[in-house]
């Protein structure tokens, strides 16, 4: 956070990875992708001033209303104190901004186990688009039934009604 | 490439380069039609896409300012960006995901067989099914869609053998891969798939149809046709006499040229059609141009939507190969012991983790959201695809203080769900948890709307000038050498994936326009 040091402080960044892990949290996901989002996050407001001041703002504001820092705040407590905030600017942006580049993030891809772009492999034509084997190979074809166009489903071909 | 002069005023101008502007353009210069494409967007070759879902999405979208209004979800969820559209050669089939359903002989007259719907604003189109059959013949064949004209059937690839599977058991028949505008093997010079899964990203490929592979080249190929990129229309001009006579349209660095025209032909989606057509306003047309009905703009619609996410306890990777190529039609009929009218597709869709972790659960977070993320390989997902009714409040109109880069008047998207809507989409939200849970899983979630990638009829096709903006040929009512080329011109949705529609009724314009032009 070299060029933003003046407007986050290591302190900070701390409060803003514990909330990003609060917001989304995944056990055994290390705390690179994490700080990561977080340097995008105050990169992004150190070039647009009305999300800085929200930023800042709702730091200030949830330190005063917590007993601790929230870097020393456990998960579900931050939680709370997130729930508690749903409606405010400080939760809309730290939110929004947090799932867009978290999982952006490719060493979240991996975690979760999305591989990302296929095509410089040749995709998956002979890499897996059709191994699922737990369910029996369907028909590909359309039926060559009729489908009524209007009105029920025809007695051979029952009306299915709305779930129960 | 051919160019012509700004003060040619014998060019067809054609507003866009999207499936309906790019068919229009390539009939007219197969006959000898000088034309003159003028597309807002850049061109974006195929080996420049990038496949990455954000990144994707500032290459090739629609990002200019827009305001939705209303109960809609997307007013709630997405305000800045009801409709997701391309702004690049090829338009939205640059990421369009490809499945090619007919309309139904009676989606062309609702207002006959659903009868009066109060709050509706039904209407018979002029034109239908026997009229349009052998375009859409011609439109399959265009697209090299599976399933027609000879085209094989897509292969099955993961995420489908949930959703037919799940299908079969839930009492279901007429459910298959296609038909769906990707080639399953080499066709008009483009290749099979590769089952790369990241179509939505632009295909690098060039397995699935789009302009920017078939039309644009073709018509380029003609020597008929000049194509500007980066260049928006931001005026039709008239002439004295009332006719159309020019585009006004601001370069790249907002700069504006005027290019004399004979003809103008408007596709820029429901969106930025009406808002052209509006901002084309003169003294003498101060509700914008062909809009003497009072209908332009009105009638905004974008089908009934929603997603269903399943999760099972086996792998799934629904990232993998076609992400629509699956489609179940048999809630597609008009049944109103459902108790509703119309009906509606479920047909099959997979994301990438950034968009479905963007549109699962719209602001979602918590443990319980992060545990669906951490489920994603194990998750299949259908998108509902219904008739929404059109309303005559539901519109697009100028909005009074949002501004463009240009400082012109940002559309505002006004959209209130129909209780008909609402009662589909419950109906569609149920069978599509039932036919998931009928394939094994166990826990299943309901997402709201995305983006709309379907928008259509602010510029409504009718038969008498008073009821609509154009005639069955897209030709307005007012200004007869002013077309509407795009899915504006619906008089209603109808249940289908609309891009074949738009190409058949495209190509119908194209002949009336080459049969009568000396005289329109």
């Amino acid at each position: 956070m070299t060029s933003n040091d003046t407007l986050f402080s290591a302190a900070d960044s701390a409060d803003l990875v514990a909330l990003a892990r609060a917001l989304y949290p995944h056990d055994g996901l290390p705390d690179a992708p994490y700080l990561r989002t977080v340097a995008s996050i105050e990169s992004r407001a150190s070039v647009e001033p009305a999300l800085w001041h929200t930023l800042n703002d709702g730091l200030v504001e949830l330190r005063g209303a917590a007993d601790a820092a929230p870097a020393s705040t456990d998960a579900a407590t931050l939680q709370q104190l997130l729930r508690d905030r749903e409606g405010t600017p400080f939760f809309r942006a730290i939110r929004q901004l947090t799932a867009w580049y978290l999982y952006d993030d490719h060493e979240v891809w991996a975690f979760v186990g999305y591989p990302g772009p296929s095509f410089s492999l040749g995709g998956y034509l002979h890499r897996g688009f059709n191994d699922l084997a737990w369910l029996p190979e369907p028909r590909i074809e359309e039926s060559g039934l009729d489908l009524p166009e209007i009105g029920p489903l025809d007695s051979a071909n029952p009306t299915v009604k709305a779930a129960s | 490439m051919t160019q012509y002069a700004l003060d040619d005023t014998d060019v067809a101008v054609i507003i866009g380069s999207g499936p309906g502007g790019a068919t229009l353009a390539l009939q007219l210069a197969l006959k000898g039609f000088r034309i003159v494409m003028l597309e807002a967007g850049p061109w974006v070759a195929n080996e420049d896409f990038v496949n990455d879902e954000r990144a994707a999405f500032d290459q090739l979208s629609w990002t200019d300012p827009r305001l939705a209004t209303g109960s809609w979800a997307l007013a709630r969820n997405f305000p800045a960006s009801p409709a997701w559209m391309g702004k690049v050669v090829g338009g939205t089939a640059t990421f369009w995901t490809g499945l090619t359903p007919r309309f139904k002989n009676h989606e062309f007259r609702t207002r006959s067989v659903y009868g009066e719907i109060a709050d509706a604003s039904l209407a018979d189109w002029p034109i239908g099914i026997d009229e349009l059959a052998s375009y859409y013949d011609r439109a399959e064949v265009a697209m090299g869609t599976s399933h027609r004209q000879g085209r094989p059937p897509m292969p099955a690839n993961n995420n489908y053998k949930v959703l037919a599977n799940g299908a079969e058991r839930a009492g279901y028949r007429h459910y298959a891969t296609g038909p769906y505008a990707t080639n399953v093997e080499e066709y008009d010079g483009r290749p099979g798939t590769l089952q790369d899964g990241f179509c939505q990203q632009g295909d690098k490929s060039r397995a699935k149809w789009s302009p920017l592979v078939s039309e644009i080249p073709k018509a380029l190929a003609t020597g008929q046709l000049e194509l500007r990129t980066n260049s928006q229309a931001v005026q039709v001009t008239l002439d004295a006499g009332g006719r159309a006579d020019g585009v006004v349209y601001a370069d790249e660095h907002g700069a504006l040229h005027r290019q004399r025209a004979a003809l103008v032909a408007v596709a820029g989606n429901a969106i930025e059609t009406p808002r052209l057509l509006m901002l084309s306003g003169t003294s003498a047309h101060p509700d914008g141009l062909a809009n003497s009905s009072g209908q332009l703009g009105r009638n905004y619609m974008r089908h009934t939507t929603g997603v269903v996410y399943a999760e099972f306890d086996q792998e799934v990777h629904m990232y993998r190969g076609e992400p629509m190529a699956g489609i179940i039609n048999d809630e597609s009929r008009h049944d109103p012991d459902r108790g509703f009218a119309g009906g509606y597709y479920m047909e099959m869709i997979a994301q990438g983790l950034p968009s479905f972790t963007t549109f699962m659960e719209p602001g979602g977070w918590g443990p319980d959201f992060t545990a669906k993320v951490e489920a994603y390989t194990r998750t299949a997902g259908i998108w509902i695809c219904g008739e929404d009714l059109p309303r005559a409040s539901n519109r697009v109109t100028l909005s009074a203080t949002l501004k463009d880069h240009l400082g012109l008047a940002a559309p505002e998207v006004h959209s209130d769900d129909h209780e008909n809507d609402l009662a589909m989409l419950e109906h569609a939200y149920a069978q599509g948890e039932r036919v998931f849970r009928a394939a094994g899983s166990r826990r299943v979630t309901r997402a709201p709307a995305m983006p709309s990638g379907h928008n259509l009829g602010t510029a409504r096709m009718s038969a008498a000038a008073s009821d609509g903006v154009v005639n069955s040929y897209g030709q307005t009512h007012d200004i007869p050498n002013l077309f509407v080329s795009d899915g504006s011109i619906f008089t209603t949705g109808a249940a289908a994936n609309p891009t074949l529609t738009i190409m058949a009724l495209v190509l119908r314009q194209a002949e009336y326009i080459t049969a009568n032009h000396g005289s329109i």
